[in-house]
């Protein structure tokens, strides 16, 4: 445990080194900013009587702040999650790449760190970056609006860790093909490719139906079967708190779906890994 | 191959078995929008073709300058008799008009007619063998003022001498019949009078005259002084509009200083309240004074919310999801104010009965 974390802080400190991570702080941080100082709420006994942003009026509709602001933290549940499989992929396409380099992976394999465990620190490491990333995104926004509303609520930051649920499955695969082909180029395809087939996966059942009944189906259903249901959890993160009636267990069943999905394809690259001779 | 492999091999291909089997079990997410609720704002086409059908050929005697469009003595025009016959009355700050037929073929009270204990059913029943009066097959219309009542539909088969065998009747002008009450006006006695109108419309006024009047107005001998009540608003199934001190008696917990706010600022109360689906209700408030409308516009969004939120704590789940669909629109000088009860929340408050 101690050297997967070794491992995973080790991946931290590269990736603080990285322009992209600073630039994406420095996003998250100015669209926090935008919101605190050009937002202007106007709360009445828990009712939002009036709301401006960059002093346009956006509607005069006076009603509970929680339903009011319902469109506003869906769409920003949406954008968090779907910016955080999309910018992580991106962001993080190169650090396995670039860690399994030559020169550098017969350096780290001197140390006294197995293989496996040098995978799944750098796993770990991944995951608890765009953990951090989707907190502060998360956080900031739910601390601004309940500063400005009085309304406070856990829906975002359950939204985020959903987010960092389904990046486990992006980024499982990222990491294998990295191993096996050590480019950044192609991890951050896969991770692509794995979002593009999570899509896919989600309206599988809609699609079959275009296909003729028989082998075709069959086989559609059986290739997209293994895929994440990106779009059915992202629906789950942006719904959380305002559904009528949640299914929790079909939450429980997406969440663990992805991180086994994830946690497979971690298996398949360390496979490769203990197979490669640095 | 070594046996460690084949562990990690197997431990894969579990996994990703085990996260295929959970990822597919074939449940619906739950929906991207809310339950979304259809307002009545204006006539939609039925209630348009309804209006329309409704107006008929008047011969009216009118009263000259009421507007440019009308000109004094007798004018043939299409006009909806009910809201002509609605001008009589005197008392019409409150004025409501229900649509009857199209209330009891809405899912609502559908539902509560199959709730209906056996003996409602059977008086209901008896009441339609005594009159030959179906209500839910024989009403158009219902309209309530405050010293009139009317109601429109086909009394063709009424039964009238069991309705009114203790009143003297007495036919009056073309087609109208006047009921009057036995000894009425006489010491005190009940002056309500009862009058049909050409087997459609059954009008109970305060008085014998208020009864004539409505039968010579329909029938061009009394003057017209033009419509209470526009027949482009006649959308809904219960409409109307509401005076302001009769409102606040619907909510006898209104604090004294929001009352007396709301009486000062609020001038008039129109509403509309549609149950083809769920049931909706707008209310169309407005006064003289924009900012103190505005004011109460907010205090009142402000007083929805806080006992939501009182519902919500105190476990009223019923009332608190009641609030969740309660908005105020504010304009200049008015603002009006949505209230919904969805469908599937009464089915699942009336329990079994309700049916699917």
């Amino acid at each position: 445990m101690k050297r997967i974390s070794f491992a995973a802080f080790d991946l931290l400190k590269e990736a603080v080194a990285r322009k992209w991570i600073v630039a994406v702080s420095v996003l998250i941080t100015l669209m926090l900013l935008t919101l605190a100082f050009f937002l202007r709420l106007d709360v009445v006994d828990g009712a939002l009587a009036a709301s401006r942003f960059f002093g346009r009026d956006m509607g005069s509709d006076i009603r509970a702040v929680d339903i009011e602001l319902k469109p506003l933290f869906q769409a920003a549940g949406g954008l968090l999650f779907y910016s955080c499989l999309i910018l992580g992929a991106f962001i993080t396409a190169d650090f396995a790449p670039g860690l399994l380099s030559p020169g550098r992976i017969e350096h780290t394999l001197s140390l006294p760190v197995k293989r496996w465990e040098l995978l799944t620190g750098m796993f770990s490491g991944v995951l608890i970056l765009v953990l951090l990333g989707c907190m502060y995104a998360a956080g900031g926004f739910t601390v601004i609006l309940g500063i400005k509303t009085g309304y406070w609520t856990s829906a975002p930051v359950v939204t985020g860790l959903l987010a960092v649920a389904a990046f486990c499955a992006v980024y499982g695969p990222m990491l294998a093909v990295a191993v096996f082909f050590r480019s950044s180029a192609v991890s951050g395809a896969a991770g692509g490719l794995i979002i593009s087939l999570g899509i896919m996966a989600s309206y599988r059942a809609e699609m079959a139906g275009m296909f003729q009944p028989g082998t075709g189906r069959w086989i559609f259903e059986i290739l997209t079967a293994p895929f994440p249901r990106i779009v059915k959890l992202s629906t789950f993160a942006m719904n959380l708190d305002y559904a009528v009636s949640t299914d929790w267990l079909e939450l429980v069943r997406l969440i663990a779906g992805h991180i086994l999905f994830g946690s497979a394809a971690l298996i398949v690259g360390i496979l490769g890994f203990d197979k490669k001779d640095f | 191959m070594k046996k460690k492999n084949v562990i990690w091999i197997a431990l894969a291909v579990l996994m990703f078995a085990a996260a295929t089997w959970l990822m597919s079990s074939g449940r619906k997410a739950p929906e991207n929008t809310g339950k979304q609720i259809s307002f009545p704002r204006r006539l939609k086409p039925d209630e348009y073709r309804r209006m329309k059908a409704r107006q008929r050929q008047l011969m009216l005697r009118m009263v000259a300058g009421r507007s440019d469009e009308m000109q004094e003595g007798s004018q043939s025009a299409v006009y909806d008799p009910m809201l002509v016959a609605l001008s009589v009355s005197e008392q019409r700050d409150t004025m409501l008009i229900f649509e009857t037929a199209e209330l009891a073929g809405s899912p609502v009270v559908r539902m509560l007619i199959n709730c209906m204990p056996e003996e409602s059913v059977q008086d209901l029943n008896r009441l339609k063998e005594e009159t030959g009066i179906d209500p839910f097959e024989n009403l158009e219309r219902a309209a309530v003022t405050g010293d009139m009542m009317l109601l429109e539909g086909d009394f063709e088969a009424a039964r009238w001498e069991n309705i009114f065998d203790e009143y003297k009747s007495e036919n009056y002008g073309d087609s109208g019949v006047i009921h009057r009450p036995p000894g009425g006006g006489d010491g005190g006695k009940a002056t309500e009078t009862y009058a049909v109108w050409n087997n459609e419309m059954l009008i109970r006024a305060q008085d014998e005259e208020s009864s004539r009047k409505v039968i010579d107005l329909l029938e061009g001998r009394e003057e017209y002084g033009g419509s209470v009540f526009e027949p482009e608003d006649t959308y809904g199934q219960i409409y109307g509009r509401i005076a302001v001190e009769d409102a606040l008696n619907f909510f006898p917990d209104t604090d004294d200083d929001m009352a007396a706010r709301f009486s000062q600022a609020v001038d008039s109360i129109g509403f509309h309240l549609d149950a083809t689906e769920d049931v909706a209700l707008v209310a169309d408030m407005s006064g003289q004074q924009p900012e103190m409308t505005r004011d109460v516009a907010s205090s009142l969004g402000g007083a929805l919310s806080l006992a939501r939120m009182k519902a919500r704590a105190e476990g009223q789940e019923d009332l608190a999801e009641f609030l969740d669909f309660a908005r105020i629109d504010p304009d200049e000088g008015s603002f009006s104010m949505e209230l919904a009860l969805p469908i599937e929340y009464i089915r699942e408050r009336l329990g079994e009965c309700a049916g699917e």
